[in-house]
């Protein structure tokens, strides 16, 4: 028996929760390491002290932040055994190989390496402790490498195969997996978007300083290194959002359409609808401000080729529903025994289709006798909520472009040693929010772009979550949620209340409040 | 032997080496983080405590994130199983580690009494309650889990029926009396593999009482080893006919149950019996060498000691990984539990590769940390008192 409806909904509001409360403290750790390192590499090429305080001091945040860092992604690796059970079996064999080797590859190098940055000042040289930190910096970028690999198989299964014996997805080649585009692409975007992150988040807080009037030379140096990590991050950051939109349109059309609630396939190049409101049931926009040509160009860079509105991947779906249905009944017989040549042509023939049977599940008990309205219907909900997803993903873009514009003013500013405009400072500061929340509705737009899919057109949710009762899952988000809330409080009230002390945190007798 | 059974067995070999480096070095951390409360009774001393794990806990945290993330990847069955089945157990582990970070970092960025007082305590029940329950989960495996496939998805169902399970009723199913005891002796060897690295760190006050602490450790964690073997030989042990393709018919094992079947290994094959020695001449230089004065090398036979235990565990049960207690047939072996071939080549090269180069880095660290003679103490922590934890 399949689990239930609601404990299938609340172990997806579970990993939800965890996934994006994970992702509030990663892109900071991605960003602030290699702030550190540009901070000391400034420090061991000028031997100016200051250098070393700012890294020392950006540091102490940094560990107030990786500590619930480490202990969200905890939780991450938890979430798909306890909760996703059927899924772990189902994929682990290829999908455990990158969480594997990323713990061999890069979480040990960013742990073993984080307590001698903090604890190693006077046990190393300037050069090995510089070698540390970059390690440390090595080690969270390349751990968001192995988990992208992992993500991208979720988005684009790439080098597994289907096994009928061991009712499973087998390795076909660990190449493919690690060289899955949509891996690629989505390791490069997520890791300057961290770069992005640390950036804004020293940039807001040195604005502070700056409009305290207090430790303005520490302030200075920190907005500056800032400026312009932060300038070159955000540009690419951009190109890198483009990229990955080929690469959605190229391997995840229907994601595509999703996101921009294109509803019906529009003369190329199509409009770009800016604003719309989706209505799901009717299949179409309410009210859109559209610019002309725009998602064409944008999408496929060229003037001639149609992007599919979503309405024609439903009648596609509704085909491969049916053909997944043909591919279940094969399975059964071949599962009890009947590997006749006939059986297996069959099966081989629709094998594809298979998790599009399977998503009939939500509809009737016995998939084998699915009639062509529940077929239909299956067909229709292949889609996520794509009102939602239409929007997180502009308040991303929004906000990417909102924060690209703080930095392009901020350089300025900085190359013309212009240091008297509070309202800069200010702008920077409120700012601090933003990549948080952009990063979030980035991963929104990314996994919930995905359903009803774990495993993008081959295993439908409703069958990959564990067989756990829904009292049980919804207490252990509850559990989950006060956790969660009363750290996140706690690492709140250390972030501000050390970003508020400033390098006097150091206690070197040389800063603001020790004067 | 054929490729695919030697490398099903490599990966056997790759979990348990990586559980090993968990248990010994995550170990100590551990065990610190159960003692400093105790054993430190100032401020001062229970900060010598801390910052003896202080610059390798978080390193040492990832042998237990491998060790995850080895069993995804090599018996993803399990891993499913064991994590959706022991539900609440297993979350009950997630939740207590998640004490250990925040407990480390941020206890000593603020000065109050009572904030570093609730700290340390949250430090000792994350060190505690994960060693504690990990062991009942342990003691539980020798005495089989209730758990079952369905035939055509192998969908896994934890209880007698094949109805979604209600975990936390579950959870008290797990409280058995050999796995409690079990429970309660992996915390002892913790408590020995903590004070001997303490003992081995430290000079002064901090280094005197470990070394009591791993006197009384050692000595108990003989004491229950060897009760633990005789508690064995009544307790309803499995044991497998081997047959043909075991990974393609994992739910039709042939399975017999006897009462001291876990031991039947040691007869088939003698050499298995060095790991009980090892675990007990391990415990034996503990012991011995700290009462001498050579607290490394008191260090290193409780270090043995772990190795000989885990070493007992894994070959006393095996080829069995989990054992199924409702339908011992669908039991989940080595043979029939492990990935693909691609899949295994493609763990068992990096580990080969990695775990060397983390033995080099990782060496590094810590000769650069403690360098020669450099111990911790009390003066130690009042020298450096804004800089460590």
């Amino acid at each position: 028996m399949l689990p239930s409806v609601l404990s299938v909904d609340i172990a997806r509001l579970q990993f939800a929760i965890a996934a994006s409360f994970h992702f509030l403290f990663v892109p900071l750790t991605l960003g602030l390491t290699w702030i550190l390192f540009t901070m000391e590499c400034a420090y061991v090429k000028t031997g100016k002290q200051i250098y070393k305080d700012m890294t020392r001091f950006w540091g102490k945040l940094f560990g107030i932040n990786f500590a619930l860092g480490v202990l969200t992604g905890l939780t991450m690796e938890f979430q798909f055994g306890t909760n996703w059970a059927y899924y772990s079996q189902f994929v682990g064999d290829i999908f455990g190989t990158p969480l594997a080797i990323e713990g061999l590859v890069a979480f040990m190098l960013e742990s073993t390496f984080v307590g001698i940055f903090f604890f190693g000042w006077d046990k190393l040289s300037k050069k090995q402790h510089l070698a540390a930190t970059f390690c440390l910096a090595l080690g969270s970028s390349l751990s968001a490498l192995l988990i992208l690999v992992a993500n991208g198989f979720m988005q684009h299964p790439t080098g597994a195969y289907f096994d009928v014996e061991t009712m499973r997805m087998q390795t076909s080649n660990l190449l493919q997996l690690f060289l899955n585009p949509v891996a690629q692409i989505g390791f490069a975007h997520t890791v300057i978007a961290g770069y992005t992150t640390g950036a804004v988040f020293v940039l807001g807080i040195s604005g502070y300083y700056l409009i305290k009037g207090r430790d303005i030379d520490f302030a200075k140096r920190s907005f500056a290194v800032a400026a312009g990590f932060g300038l070159v991050a955000s540009i690419m950051v951009m190109f890198m959002g483009d990229q990955n939109g080929l690469v959605v349109y190229k391997d995840q059309p229907e994601k595509l359409a999703v996101i921009e609630a294109e509803w019906d396939t529009q003369p190329p190049p199509a409009n770009f609808n800016l604003i719309a409101f989706p209505d799901q049931k009717a299949q179409k926009n309410n009210f859109a401000i559209q610019i002309p040509d725009f998602l064409g160009l944008l999408v496929t860079h060229s003037w001639t080729i149609p992007i599919k509105g979503l309405k024609e991947y439903i009648a596609g779906n509704e085909l491969r529903v049916a053909n997944g249905q043909k591919a279940y009944m094969a399975l059964v017989k071949i599962r009890a025994g009947d590997k006749s040549p006939q059986t297996m042509a069959t099966f081989n023939q629709y094998k594809n289709d298979l998790g599009f049977g399977m998503l009939l599940t939500n509809y009737t008990s016995d998939i084998a006798k699915a009639t062509p309205a529940q077929i239909k219907e299956a067909a229709t909900n292949t889609l996520p909520d794509v009102a939602s997803v239409f929007w997180t993903f502009r308040v991303m873009v929004g906000l990417a472009l909102l924060m690209a514009l703080l930095f392009v003013i901020s350089i300025v500013m900085v190359l013309r040693k212009s240091w008297s405009h509070k309202w800069l400072y200010y702008f920077a500061l409120i700012s601090v929010p933003f990549p948080f929340i952009a990063s979030v509705c980035g991963w929104f737009v990314t996994e919930h772009g995905r359903q009803p899919w774990t495993v993008y057109n081959v295993l439908p949710t409703p069958i990959s979550s564990s067989s756990i009762a829904s009292a049980d899952v919804i207490a252990s988000l509850i559990i989950f949620t006060l956790f969660y809330s009363a750290l996140f409080t706690v690492e709140l009230y250390l972030m501000f209340k050390f970003s508020r002390l400033g390098p006097s945190a150091l206690h070197l007798g040389r800063y603001h409040w020790e004067k | 032997m054929d490729t695919y059974t030697f490398l099903q067995l490599a990966g056997w070999v790759t979990v348990a080496a990586v559980l090993f480096l968990f248990a010994a070095t995550c170990g100590f951390d551990f065990g610190a983080g159960m003692l400093a409360p105790f054993i430190g009774k100032n401020d001062y001393e229970r900060r010598a405590v801390i910052n003896t794990v202080g610059p390798t806990w978080d390193g040492n945290q990832v042998w237990l994130i491998t060790a995850g993330g080895a069993i995804f990847a090599i018996w993803p069955r399990v891993y499913a199983a064991s994590f959706s089945g022991l539900y609440f157990a297993i979350l009950l582990v997630l939740w207590s580690l998640f004490l250990r970070p925040v407990s480390f970092e941020y206890r000593s960025k603020l000065t109050s009494a009572k904030w570093r007082h609730f700290w340390d305590w949250a430090l000792c029940v994350g060190s505690f309650l994960p060693v504690l329950l990990i062991g009942v989960a342990v003691g539980n495996l020798f005495l089989g889990f209730p758990f079952q496939y369905s035939e055509l998805g192998l969908r896994f169902f934890y209880g007698a029926s094949q109805q979604d399970a209600h975990a936390f009723f579950d959870l008290f199913g797990l409280l058995r009396p050999f796995a409690l005891y079990t429970g309660v002796f992996c915390v002892i060897m913790m408590l020995m593999q903590g004070a001997a690295y303490l003992a081995f760190r430290n000079e002064g006050v901090i280094h005197v009482r470990s070394r009591k602490v791993l006197v009384a450790t050692s000595l108990l964690f003989m004491m229950m080893f060897a009760l633990a073997g005789y508690w064995m030989t009544y307790i309803p042990g499995y044991q497998w006919t081997p047959m043909a393709n075991p990974i393609l018919n994992p739910l039709s094992n042939v399975v017999t149950i006897t009462a001291g079947g876990w031991l039947q290994n040691y007869t088939l094959y003698p050499w298995m019996l060095a790991a009980p020695i090892i675990g007990f001449v391990g415990a034996l230089f503990a012991l011995l060498f700290t009462l001498i004065h050579k607290p490394f090398i008191a260090f290193c036979g409780s270090t043995l000691a772990i190795f000989g235990t885990l070493a007992t565990w894994g070959l006393s049960m095996y080829p069995f990984l989990m054992p199924s207690a409702t339908k011992p047939s669908q039991s989940l072996l080595v043979f029939n539990a492990t990935s693909s071939q691609t899949s295994l080549i493609g763990i068992l090269v990096t580990a080969v590769i990695m775990v060397p180069v983390i033995f080099i880095y990782t060496g590094f660290v810590y000769r650069k940390m403690w360098g020669r003679n450099t111990k911790m103490s009390v003066e130690a922590v009042k020298q450096q008192d804004h800089v460590l934890y």
